[in-house]
Order: C-alpha cells, then sequence, then structure tokens
C-alpha cells in the first residue's frame, strides 16, 4: 500500500524542518566558537597558561585567572556537591510523603530561579561588607550556592528513575534504610548522579555576576582565598570592555577557553551517559 | 536608543556606588529581580499543580 | 502428618487446635486496607511447612497483597495496613514489637521482575549474608556456592562470579534472585508471579528448582497461570475480591471443586 503523498510530503517538510533547526543551533555554537578561537588566536600560546595577567599595554597569560576559578569552582563543588547529594536523596528516599519535602522542593526551586546576579548580592552582604574585603571565599560560596539547587534536583531525578522493585529487593532481604540507599541504589543511579554535577560545574565555571561582588578579581598572582581572586569570567568581562587591544585578544583566547572547557565537560557527560546505559 | 537590563545595570555600576544610597538603591534593583522571578515560579507551579489535579495524581 | 493440620474449615474461621509445624504459616483474621480500599477481608488459612502453596485468583483479588502482608513489605508505604495475625514459628509476625530484620530473614522474596543489584553476581549473592553474619573470606564462597548450587546457577556462572550481574539472561537473573534470597536460609519463600516476564525455557527451569526447593523451604507462589499451578503446587488457595474462597489440595482444586465461583474461575468463565 503506498503511502499517500501528501503524508509523505508532510513527512518529508517536517523532516527537513527539523533538520534546519538542529543546523541552526549548531549554527551558533560553531560561530563562537569560531570566532572566538580567531579573535584569540594571537594569545592562543603556552604563555597563556604560564604567565600572570599583565599590565595594559603588554601581552602575558590569564594563568591567576585559570587558577583562580579552578580553586573556587572546585571549592564550591565540595561546599556544594555532597549538600545537594544528600538532600536530593531525602526529597526521593525518605521525604516523599511528608510535608517538609514539599516546602524543601519548593525553596530547591526557588533558588534554582534566582538570578545569579542576586546570589552574588547576597554574599557580598554576608561575606564581603563584614568582613571588609573581597575574598575567593566568598566567590566560592557563591558558586556553591548556584551549584547547589542543580545537583539536588538531579540528584532526586536520578534516584527516582531507579525501580521501585529494587528498592523492595533490598528491604526483602531485610537491609535496613540506609543500606539499601548507599550500597544498591547510589550503585544504580551513580553515573546520573555524577552527570549532574557535571553539568552543574559547567554552568558555574562560566558565572560572571556572582564572581563580581564576591571574589572581584586580582592582576596579580594570588593563591589566598581571603583576598581578592582572579578568575577567568570577570577577566573577560573586563579586559573586553577596556581600550586596550592585547586586553581585547585576551578576553578572546579566555572565552576560548571557557567554552571549549564547557563544550568538552558535555562530552564527558555523553559518554558517561553512555557507557551506563550500554550493558 | 540604548537601554539596559536590571542585572546590567547592577554589574556595571555597583563599583561606582560611592554613598549608601546609590547602594542601597542597585540592591532595591536586586530585590525587584527576584521577586520577579518569583512571581513567575509560583505561576509556573500553580499551572502545574493545576493540570496534577485534572490528570489525576502522578506524584 | 501435616494435612490433618492444615484442614481449615473456612465457613467457620476456627483454627486448627494443633502446633503448626516449623516453617509453616498461620493466618488469622488478616485483613488489609491500601487507604480506604479492603483489600484482603477477614483470611484465614494454614500454608503447610515444607511444600509449595499457590495462591490463584484474577488480577486485584489480593493475592500478592497476602504475600506482601506476610514480610510485612508494605510498612514502606504508609496509607497501607494490615490487622491480624500470621503465626509462623509460634510468633505473631505482624505483631509491631516483632523485629523486622528477623522477620526478613526468615521469609525470602522473589518478584515478579528479576531485580539483580548493579554489582557482581557473587556480591549480589553475598549481600544480605555480610549483613547477618560474620563470616570469614571461604566462608562467604561457601555459602555463595551452596545457594548458587541450590538456585541451580552454579553451573552457568562459576567462571565468572565476579561479573556484572546485569549481564545475566532474564532467567537467569531471575535465578540469582533465588539465589540471592535463599543464602541467608530462611524457612519460607514467597515467589510472587516470580516467572511472569520469563520465557518458556527459564520458566519451566525455575519450576523445577522451586520443586526441589520444596523439600527445604516453604513456598507460597502467586500465579495467575493455573497450569503452572496446577503443574508445581501441592495445595491451591483461590481468592476473588480479598475473600478466600477456597484452599485445598491442588488436585481437588483443579478437578473437584467445592465452590462455584472457583469452578467458574477454573474453567475460565471469568479470569
Amino acid at each position: 500500500m503506498a503511502i499517500p503523498v501528501r503524508r509523505r510530503a508532510a513527512d518529508i517538510a517536517a523532516f527537513l524542518f527539523a533538520s534546519a533547526a538542529t543546523a541552526f543551533g549548531l549554527l551558533w555554537l560553531f560561530w563562537i566558537l569560531w570566532t572566538t578561537l580567531r579573535q584569540g588566536a594571537a594569545a592562543l600560546t603556552p604563555e597563556l597558561f604560564t604567565q600572570m595577567t599583565p599590565p595594559p599595554g603588554t601581552t602575558g597569560g590569564l594563568l591567576n585567572a585559570f587558577y583562580g576559578s579552578a580553586i573556587m569552582v572546585l571549592l564550591a563543588v565540595v561546599i556544594g556537591a555532597p549538600l545537594g547529594v544528600a538532600a536530593g536523596t531525602y526529597l526521593a528516599e525518605h521525604g516523599r510523603h511528608s510535608r517538609l519535602a514539599t516546602v524543601v522542593s519548593f525553596l530547591n526551586d526557588v533558588l534554582l530561579s534566582a538570578p545569579s546576579i542576586v546570589i552574588g548580592l547576597f554574599v557580598y552582604e554576608l561575606l564581603v561588607v563584614t568582613a571588609g574585603h573581597f575574598s575567593g571565599y566568598a566567590g566560592a560560596l557563591a558558586l556553591a550556592m548556584i551549584l547547589l539547587p542543580i545537583v539536588v534536583r538531579t540528584t532526586e531525578e536520578s534516584l527516582r528513575l531507579v525501580p521501585d522493585q529494587m528498592r523492595e529487593a533490598g528491604f526483602a532481604l531485610g537491609l535496613p534504610r540506609w543500606r539499601v540507599t548507599s550500597q544498591i541504589i547510589y550503585k544504580a543511579a551513580l553515573s546520573a548522579i555524577l552527570t549532574g554535577i557535571l553539568l552543574g560545574i559547567a554552568r558555574i565555571a562560566g558565572e560572571t555576576a556572582p564572581l563580581l561582588f564576591t571574589a572581584l578579581n586580582n592582576q596579580f598572582w594570588s593563591a589566598n582565598l581571603n583576598g581578592p581572586l582572579a578568575n577567568l569570567p570577570v577577566v573577560i568581562f573586563q579586559y573586553a570592555m577596556s581600550p586596550y587591544d592585547e586586553w581585547h585578544t585576551l578576553a578572546w583566547a579566555g572565552a576560548f577557553v571557557l567554552t571549549a572547557f564547557v563544550l568538552i565537560l558535555n562530552l564527558l557527560v555523553r559518554f558517561l551517559a553512555r557507557k551506563g546505559t550500554h550493558r | 536608543m540604548p537601554s539596559n537590563s536590571i542585572a546590567a545595570a547592577i554589574a556595571n555600576e555597583f563599583t561606582e556606588a560611592d554613598t549608601d544610597l546609590y547602594r542601597s538603591s542597585l540592591i532595591g534593583l536586586a530585590f525587584l529581580l527576584f521577586v520577579v522571578t518569583l512571581i513567575v515560579l509560583g505561576i509556573a507551579k500553580l499551572l502545574l499543580l493545576r493540570m496534577n489535579r485534572q490528570f489525576g495524581r502522578t506524584h | 502428618m501435616n494435612d490433618a493440620a492444615t484442614l481449615v474449615r473456612i465457613e467457620t474461621k476456627e483454627t486448627p487446635d494443633l502446633p503448626a509445624a516449623p516453617g509453616a504459616i498461620l493466618m488469622r483474621n488478616l485483613n488489609f486496607h491500601y487507604g480506604k480500599v479492603h483489600a484482603l477481608k477477614d483470611v484465614t488459612m494454614t500454608v503447610p511447612a515444607n511444600a509449595v502453596t499457590a495462591i490463584i485468583g484474577p488480577s486485584g483479588c489480593g493475592k500478592s497483597t497476602l504475600l506482601r502482608t506476610i514480610n510485612r513489605i508494605y510498612e514502606l508505604y504508609p496509607e497501607q495496613q494490615a490487622t491480624g495475625e500470621i503465626i509462623i514459628d509460634d510468633r505473631n509476625v505482624l505483631d509491631r514489637r516483632y523485629p523486622l530484620a528477623d522477620l526478613r530473614r526468615l521469609v525470602g522474596m522473589v518478584f515478579q521482575k528479576p531485580t539483580p543489584f548493579p554489582s557482581s553476581i557473587r556480591a549480589n549473592v553475598a549481600f544480605a549474608l555480610s549483613y547477618y553474619e560474620r563470616l570469614s573470606k571461604s566462608e562467604l564462597n561457601d555459602r555463595v556456592e551452596d545457594a548458587l548450587r541450590q538456585a541451580a546457577l552454579w553451573d552457568e556462572v562459576k567462571d565468572k562470579l565476579n561479573h556484572s550481574a546485569l549481564s545475566l539472561s532474564g532467567g537467569q537473573q531471575q535465578r540469582l534472585c533465588i539465589a540471592r534470597a535463599i543464602a541467608v536460609k530462611p524457612e519460607i519463600l514467597l515467589l510472587d508471579e516470580a516467572t511472569s516476564a520469563l520465557d518458556p525455557i527459564s520458566t519451566a527451569k525455575i519450576e523445577e528448582l522451586i520443586h526441589e526447593l520444596s523439600e527445604r523451604f516453604t513456598i507460597m507462589i502467586v500465579t495467575h497461570n493455573m497450569q503452572q499451578a496446577a503443574r508445581v503446587s501441592r495445595r491451591t488457595a483461590f481468592f476473588h475480591l480479598g475473600e478466600l474462597i477456597e484452599f485445598g489440595k491442588t488436585s481437588d482444586i483443579f478437578t473437584n471443586p467445592r465452590e462455584q465461583r472457583t469452578k467458574d474461575y477454573i474453567t475460565g468463565r471469568f479470569g
């Protein structure tokens, strides 16, 4: 039986439309990568990773910015990820029928949709004004507050994906709840939970607004978290708005590295997801 | 005509905010932004609640 | 010898005065509620030890609910409640004071969908063992081998004990779940539609397994497959809408049922 022409035409039209939409989305990704690569090419040398941010008019690197960003992201993960996994576990396992769980879930949603600049200002009032100076700790805290709700949500979703029968099988053996959760359920949901954390990292790596009010920036090398700390997004922001060409080039190079980092993280997530389900 | 967004305004002007009033008004702007997102979130939750009621509890 | 102890007089709801053999299950006035729904209505019956008892009936009649009451797995869900008595080895296991861990060690359960844990085959079988008992590594391995042999799975997996349990076929996974349940040496084994999701060959293997295991365990199987009940069990209970309609020797139930509803179900009038 031949498929009538009208349906076939509709099928082809839908396919073309979907392909065009995909191409359109990919176009921007490649355009961004290409533009940042082209504009920052002059600065994409090994010096980028070995030299500090230079004074205006000279060339240099972004080492202190990379370092500061890495430290703050790491600290944010150390603070936010375990807390997020614990809260997500509570929401998915223990609190299914409780009032408290509904409240926690709602508050999590509020934090998730809070604008990052608002979070930055909050930590500013909390840690910067009270301490009298900017600090890397404040920056890390702000990033942790952005990471936390993401991890809570993805952990909860991952745990809910594990079928109830697996829990019941664990309980039927007589195992107590915490063992069922930690020894069986976590293992089953592990790759999904890790994926959530990685995606959270990809998000906070590029957040600028919260760092503007917490860690600010530092032109010199500093490993002191208790003072202003250089970081990639703010450096890009400041250098891009400056009138100096060398700084512009550095900003582009930094933007390229940041974009590439996020892209690689996402690819890693895909790879992990495939490995998890491929049995 | 060039315009601004709340986030951009705060980001750009915060370092120049020297008086208390200036700083407070910028933070007040941030509060407004927060309230807007809260309202949108509330509407979204209400819509979800109504949908769930319509289609029966999912959980 | 068990037969005398297991005659149940349904009309008068009396229980036999003779003490039950170890591993037998005595249910008295068992009622179950899912919220407002009355799922099990005043069930009284005695499941004999070291034999297979089948529970049959149309969907929603309460068969799975009955099983889930015995090991109190329903307590995971707050709106589900059971009242009455279930007496195993002279103790009422429905009593709040009866420790759940003891109960779940006494009663093993296998579910419809095979649920191997995401670890190795060896770890799966040893899971509960290492929780309940302090065993040396070699003792643990011996117990794992013992359980796998009893579950008729040893030959197929002895070379790959450290492989992931998820690499096994459906029928093998289900036998693994059986091995996992019997590793702790329970007295009772509950099989809730354990072969429904399997192919005929795996089903046949497991039915054979059930037959062998019934010499050592009290086994209750829930099945919607009447032929399976007829093949495998010594006693059969027919449930309808939460009530125990008839309970007796399998051969009697299937060839000469006393109740009209039983007859209708067996002959396929409804189901």
